[in-house]
C-alpha cells in the first residue's frame, strides 16, 4: 500500500467513528448517517493528495455537513430495513440509553438548521463564526439558535411545533 | 451540571449500539473511482491513445437534431469504429442522444450511465468529435439512497462546464412537454427518451448566454397538457 494510502487509512480509522456519530446527530437516521459519513470520507480520499497536510479532518467535516444540508432539498425516502426496532427499555435502563433517546428526540424537535448549528457548535466545538460560515448563515442566526431551549432530561421529551427563544443556563 | 454541560455530555456519548463501523476499503475504492471521474472531466479533448474515451456501439448514423414536437426515442447512430473505454463507470447505457448543438466544432450529446458507487443512473453531457470519440464534460445524478426512478424530475443541473451555460436533467414519467423559467421567461426544453427505459426522459435547454437568468419553475406536462408530478424539480448549480 502506498504511503499516501497508509496515511489515509490511519486518518479514517481515527476519525470515521466521530464523523459517523456526528452524521447520526445531524440526521437522526442510521442509514442516512452511514451514507453521509461514507460520502464525506470518499470525497476526502479522492482529494487526499492535496489534503493530507492541510487539515483533512476539517475538510471531511465540511463535506459531511454540506452533504447533509444538500439533502434537505431532496424529498425524504423511506428505507426498507430488516433492522429490529430498539427493544423497550427494561426497568433498570442504562443512563446512557435514556440520555441518548432524550437527545435524539430533543434534536428531532428542532429544525434541520437548528440541529446543524447545535452539532457544529457543541459537538465539533466550532466557534460561532465558523458555524456561520459552514452553514452560510449570519453569526446572529447562530447566536440565536444556540439559545433554543431543549427539554429537560428529567422530563419526558415532547415535540415542539414552534420553538421559542429563551436563554440556556 | 448546567443544561449546556448536559447537552455536551449527551452529544459526545457515543451511540455504539446503534451505529456500526464504516468499511474503509469500500471508502477507498469509491474514492478512487471519484478521483478518476474528476480527472476525466478535467481532461483535454485531444483524441489520442491515452485519452479516456468511451465504447460506442455501432448504430445508424443520424445527424438530424432532436425533434421539438412528439416524444422521439433517441435516434440510433452509427460510430465509425468502437472506441476503447478506459473508464467503465462512464460506459453509455443505451443509445447516445444527439442534441443538434455544436460546441468548439464538436457535437454536444447526452448519454445515460450506471454509477455503481451510488446505485443510480447518471446523465453525462459530452462532446463527440468527427471520429466518434466522446469526452465527458459534466455528469448529474441522484445520490445514493434516493430512488432515481420515482415519478418526477431528477438531477436537474445548471452551470458552466467549458460549454457555455448548460441546463439539463431527466424526468421519470410520460412527459410530453417540459418547461422552465429563465429570468421570468418560460422556455420549452428539448427532450428525448432513454432507449433502455422509455419512462426516463432526458431534457435540456438550448445553450443560453450569461444574463438569461437563472432557471426555475421546472414543470412537466403530459400529452393532454396536464401537469405531472414535480418530484425533485430544484436545480443544482455548478
Amino acid at each position: 500500500m502506498a504511503r499516501n494510502d497508509e496515511e489515509f487509512v490511519e486518518f479514517a480509522q481515527a476519525c470515521s467513528a466521530r464523523l459517523l456519530h456526528a452524521a447520526y446527530l445531524l440526521t437522526g437516521d442510521r442509514h442516512r448517517a452511514e451514507d453521509a459519513a461514507q460520502t464525506a470520507l470518499v470525497r476526502t480520499y479522492a482529494a487526499w493528495r492535496r489534503l493530507r497536510n492541510d487539515n483533512p479532518y476539517g475538510y471531511a467535516r465540511a463535506v459531511l455537513v454540506n452533504h447533509v444540508t444538500d439533502g434537505w432539498r431532496r424529498p425524504l425516502r423511506e428505507h426498507a430495513t430488516d433492522d429490529v426496532p430498539e427493544r423497550p427499555a427494561a426497568d433498570d435502563v442504562a443512563d446512557a440509553v435514556t440520555q441518548r433517546r432524550w437527545l435524539i428526540q430533543a434534536l428531532g424537535a428542532l429544525t434541520r438548521r437548528e440541529r446543524a448549528v447545535i452539532v457544529l457548535r457543541y459537538f465539533f466545538d466550532l466557534p460561532e463564526t465558523s458555524v456561520a460560515r459552514e452553514l452560510n448563515v449570519s453569526v446572529g442566526t447562530v447566536k440565536s439558535t444556540t439559545l433554543v431551549p431543549l427539554p429537560s432530561c428529567a422530563s419526558p421529551p415532547t415535540r415542539r411545533a414552534n420553538p421559542r427563544r429563551a436563554a440556556m443556563s | 451540571m448546567t443544561d449546556l454541560d448536559t447537552l455536551r455530555s449527551a452529544l459526545h456519548a457515543p451511540p455504539r449500539d446503534v451505529l456500526g463501523a464504516l468499511d474503509i476499503e469500500q471508502v477507498m475504492s469509491a474514492g478512487r473511482r471519484l478521483r478518476r471521474r474528476r480527472q476525466l472531466l478535467a481532461a483535454s479533448t485531444v483524441a489520442t491513445a491515452t485519452t479516456a474515451v468511451f465504447a460506442v456501439a455501432a448504430m445508424a448514423l443520424n445527424t438530424a437534431p432532436a425533434q421539438e414536437s412528439g416524444l422521439p426515442t433517441a435516434s440510433a447512430e452509427q460510430a465509425a469504429a468502437a472506441a476503447h473505454n478506459s473508464d467503465p463507470s462512464y460506459t453509455p447505457s443505451g443509445e447516445v442522444i444527439p442534441t443538434g448543438m455544436r460546441v468548439d466544432g464538436k457535437d454536444l450529446v447526452f448519454f445515460v450511465t450506471h454509477l455503481p458507487e451510488t446505485g443510480t443512473i447518471g446523465i453525462v453531457g459530452a462532446l463527440r468529435d468527427q471520429f466518434g470519440t466522446l469526452t465527458a464534460k459534466v455528469i448529474t445524478n441522484e445520490p445514493r439512497g434516493v430512488d432515481d426512478r420515482s415519478p418526477g424530475f431528477h438531477a436537474a443541473w445548471t452551470g458552466h462546464r467549458e460549454i457555455s451555460h448548460l441546463t439539463y436533467g431527466y424526468y421519470v414519467g410520460p412527459a410530453s412537454k417540459i418547461t422552465a423559467k429563465f429570468g421570468g421567461r418560460t422556455v420549452e426544453a428539448r427532450q428525448a427518451t432513454w432507449s433502455e427505459d422509455p419512462q426516463v426522459v432526458i431534457f435540456w435547454f438550448d445553450l443560453v448566454e450569461p444574463g438569461a437568468g437563472e432557471p426555475s419553475h421546472l414543470t412537466a406536462y403530459d400529452a393532454d397538457g396536464r401537469r405531472l408530478p414535480a418530484g425533485n424539480n430544484g436545480f443544482t448549480r455548478g
